[in-house]
């Protein structure tokens, strides 16, 4: 739109019509990669933004080589491992939950358009306790390293 | 020649003036118009077990060994409950916004559409209470297709 109306009047312009197609060839190719760069800066410029977080638990897949299923209780395994982060009443006893995950963010910003990507993954163990509290089984799921950055598509 | 002197630097005006403008709207209206694209994954993919677990023989140890711990565990009645869920969000946002209007009127016309739709894969194990599997279920929500499913009553 802005192009046709600089080219219309400098066509039409009554004194020095000849000065003025001339000049508006060449003004035009200047102008249309004037306005091309102002597009580019103005839709590329953005931001990226890179985010972590974690949900720490400080246990170790390396402590449970000291577990034995039918011999180690309930007070063993939170000595080694600590609290749970969830207790789950079962029906032969109960099952207590440890949790820790990690969350991968990237962001890319642009003046017209954006995108976000969100990774959440977690470790997690399980242990499974009789009703006399005693390990029954347990179940290991470590997969919090898998969590990446990356965009959505 | 006074007269193409004076053509030349009136059309180097004019041009500076239009080139402005069209940076000033290219600035301003372009952040008018936008386009929002999220994901957030949480959890690793699920797999659906082929013949690997039969109801009334597996036990709550086979699964735990082959799958891990599960994300959730529920007593249900008599029964154990453990899920093996992943889920996956979309959004898509457009907004369009007018923000001259802001400097003009000191309100501004802002009009913006967005789905998000959230798709789980699980997969889910009852076990009884001698801890022998009684029943699997399995969702593929994943598989459903985004706007079919956003759109569907």
């Amino acid at each position: 739109m802005t192009l046709g109306v600089v080219y219309l009047r400098a066509s039409f312009q009554p004194s020095g019509r000849v000065a003025a197609d001339a000049y508006t060839e060449g003004s035009v190719k200047r102008l249309v990669h004037s306005c091309l760069l102002i597009v580019m800066l103005v839709c590329l410029c953005g931001c990226v933004v890179f985010g972590k977080d974690k949900r720490h638990q400080p246990f170790e897949a390396s402590d449970l080589e000291g577990l034995v299923v039918g011999q180690t209780s309930a007070v063993d395994v939170t000595a080694v491992f600590g609290a749970p982060s969830e207790v789950v009443e079962l029906t032969n006893g109960n099952a207590y939950i440890y949790r820790r995950s990690v969350a991968k963010a990237t962001a890319l910003w642009l003046i017209l358009v954006s995108f976000g990507n969100f990774d959440v993954q977690q470790d997690q163990i399980v242990f499974f306790f009789d009703q006399n509290d005693v390990l029954s089984h347990y179940g290991v799921s470590l997969n919090a390293d898998k969590a990446a950055y990356g965009f959505p598509f | 020649m006074r007269t193409k002197q004076l053509t030349a630097s009136h059309f180097n005006r004019r041009r500076l003036a239009w080139m402005l403008l069209a940076a000033v709207c290219l600035t301003v209206f372009s952040s008018c118009l936008s386009y929002r694209f999220t994901r957030r994954v949480q959890g690793v993919s699920v797999q659906q077990p082929q013949g690997l677990f039969a109801v009334g023989q597996t036990t709550l140890g086979d699964v735990l060994t082959t799958l891990g711990a599960p994300d959730t565990i529920i007593k249900i009645d008599e029964q154990d409950l453990l899920v093996y869920e992943r889920s996956v969000f979309h959004q898509n946002r457009f907004s369009l916004g007018i923000p001259l209007m802001d400097v003009a009127l000191g309100g501004s016309v802002d009009v913006s559409a967005s789905g998000g739709l959230t798709r789980y894969d699980s997969l889910a194990f009852f076990f009884g209470a001698d801890g022998v599997l009684a029943q699997v279920a399995v969702q593929e929500g994943s598989a459903s297709p985004y706007l079919r499913t956003l759109f569907q009553d």
